[in-house]
């Protein structure tokens, strides 16, 4: 069921496009994330949802009703802010209290929706710790303790992980999954983190230039990118333009290909596409360990090309230099048509 | 390890001796003014010849001392409230909405720094003189609003460092989106937030109001005797006296001071 929908949004600041022609539809209960580079737009766009800033053209709807004039405070929304935000004079307790004790609500209630949130979020010690005595992971838990607390219809969160550390990232990312299943809130999510887009989307909208490239679900933007720009900014694909294809895999081909490295396999002695699929030379420049993937930079007739094999704990890394030859599956070929 | 320890030690009686010579310079004067105030005699030998009350007696009954304080009083706590109405209001709403003004508030609170007392004081007279329809020539509150502009700065200065910590445009805008309004966010979040450098505004401006002699003495004078200016007119009489005078004046400040921290401390812990 349709919660949130964009109709033809835009906004521009003087002769700068910020975003056009933004049409996207969240269903209740779904987190979507906006996944772009710094500078895309994403965050206006988050804004506008919000209210903090006027489209210029288009229409906002929000649980059915047209919120693209409303206020802020009628859109029944909570917000994670990038810096958090926190009221830095209260404690996290009076943090949370604050929107309900002005909306004079029943102490009673305060109470027990204050005490439940940070207890959902682990922070019941810490309820009478002002913000600058928490660590960057409890303030984020903090925030976001406070735009759930109002029980809002929807939840906004502007890169909220950003500055934090990548340990931290990763257990809070699981926090919020937790969360919204056990909330079920609708919520937006602003990223640059590709990898954060993919573990916490429902739906994923990869925006650049202001424009979404293509909006789908987590696999069908990691597996089918639609366009180059999509490949390149989510699962790090080796982008194949036809003339690469010709010379290197001796293609010929309409169209460029993307290809993932895991995708990508050496022909010797365990080929992953060798075989029934084009294959070329190439020699291994570099070999970085990634944890458990080891990623080999490689170069074939000039051609730059990412392959990532698993790192098991029997497995001897072949040396820099090392000549190799490698293919590709062909069902493992995305092509791009534009 | 030792040696690191020991050396540590060192550092800390060195620390503390150059703290104790200060405070031992800053306090020297103070205590002896005061004791000179209560000397019977005190020349030509390193303590005072004998103690004595009739200094204080005789300032306590002269009533151009009670009229001195109060005016002090009046000017400085009228300085103090008409700073703190004009300035925190402005500087908050530079700094969270007009970033444009903001840079024209910086110029303007250095402005009257840059300008000689003689040349001001002679402005305002002329300003208030009645050329513009205003006469305040004569009452206390030329000088009052003499000091307002000085004071200004007082509290642009701390209350700006304090600000550029804090993220008041999100602060803002998590209250709007929470459906609270910004008056409250300032009122209850931004303002107690900035408690430490509306302190320092509210004690300078004090100090400011209740120290100062160039502008009492052109803008007033006689009309209006304020301490600094009894001061003065002691200055070419006994020394006994003066330093009670003095003494007062140091002991109001300290008064004063202690009660205005004391009071934004307690709010602060309130908020």
């Amino acid at each position: 069921m349709t919660f949130i929908r964009l109709e033809k949004l835009s906004k521009a600041y003087g002769d700068k496009a910020i975003f056009g022609d933004i049409d996207l539809v969240i269903a209740r209960g779904q987190i979507c994330v906006l996944v772009g580079p710094s500078g895309c737009g994403k965050t206006t766009l988050l804004r506008t949802v919000a209210g903090l800033t006027a489209p210029d053209q288009g229409r906002i709807f929000i649980d059915g009703e047209d919120m693209t004039e409303a206020p802020p405070r009628r859109r029944d929304i909570g917000m994670v802010f990038q810096q958090y935000a926190l009221f830095p004079n209260l404690t996290v307790e009076q943090n949370l209290a604050f929107a309900l004790e002005h909306h004079k609500r029943p102490k009673a209630e305060v109470k027990r929706r204050v005490g439940a949130m940070m207890e959902l979020v682990g922070l019941t010690e810490k309820a009478r710790a002002r913000p600058h005595v928490l660590s960057g992971g409890q303030k984020q838990r903090v925030a976001l303790a406070r735009a759930l607390v109002t029980e809002p219809k929807l939840l906004l969160l502007d890169e909220p992980m950003s500055a934090l550390d990548a340990q931290i990232r990763k257990r809070l990312r699981e926090e919020l999954k937790r969360l919204q299943k056990e909330l079920g809130f609708t919520g937006l999510f602003v990223t640059h983190d590709q990898e954060e887009a993919l573990v916490i989307g429902d739906r994923i909208a990869v925006m650049q230039e202001g424009r979404f490239q293509q909006v789908g679900t987590p696999l069908e933007i990691y597996n089918a990118p639609a366009s180059r720009a999509v490949a390149r900014f989510i699962g790090d694909f080796n982008v194949l333009e036809p003339a690469d294809i010709q010379r290197v895999f001796g293609r010929a081909s309409d169209c460029a290909w993307a290809v993932h490295p895991e995708a990508l396999g050496f022909a010797e002695p365990a080929p992953a596409g060798a075989g029934n699929g084009p294959g070329a030379n190439a020699r291994i420049t570099a070999v970085r360990l990634l944890g458990s993937i080891l990623r080999y930079e490689l170069e074939a007739d000039g051609l730059s090309l990412k392959l990532d094999a698993l790192n098991r704990p029997d497995a001897v890394p072949l040396p820099e230099g090392a000549m190799v030859a490698v293919g590709v599956a062909e069902q493992n070929i995305r092509k791009l048509r534009s | 390890m030792a040696d690191r320890f020991s050396a540590m030690e060192r550092r800390s009686v060195l620390d503390r001796l150059v703290i104790g010579v200060v405070v031992i310079l800053q306090v020297l004067p103070v205590l002896a003014v005061s004791l000179n105030g209560i000397a019977v005699e005190w020349s030509g030998s390193v303590l005072p010849e004998g103690l004595t009350m009739r200094w204080i007696d005789q300032m306590v009954a002269d009533p151009r001392f009670f009229e001195s304080i109060e005016h002090s009083l009046v000017i400085s706590i009228a300085t103090l409230a008409l700073s703190a109405v004009v300035a925190i209001p402005a500087v908050l709403v530079a700094h969270c909405y007009l970033p444009v003004l903001d840079r024209w508030l910086a110029a303007l609170v250095v402005l009257p720094y840059a300008v000689p007392s003689i040349v001001l004081a002679v402005g305002l007279l002329r300003l208030y003189a009645g050329n513009y329809g205003v006469v305040l020539t004569g009452t206390p509150w030329i000088l009052i609003f003499g000091y307002v502009p000085l004071g200004a700065s007082f509290y642009y200065v701390p209350m700006k460092s304090n600000l550029r910590g804090l993220p008041v445009t999100e602060i803002l805008e998590a209250g709007r989106v929470a459906g609270i309004g910004d008056a409250t966010i300032l009122r209850r979040v931004i303002l107690p937030s900035v408690a430490p450098a509306l302190v320092v505004g509210f004690v300078m401006n004090f100090a400011l109001a209740i120290s100062e002699f160039v502008y009492a003495n052109l803008l007033v004078g006689g009309f209006y005797p304020t301490l600094q200016i009894l001061m003065n007119v002691l200055d070419s009489g006994s020394g006994h006296l003066l330093s009670v005078l003095i003494a007062a004046y140091f002991i109001i400040v300290w008064a004063a001071t202690s009660i205005l921290i004391a009071v934004t401390s307690r709010r602060r812990g309130v908020a």
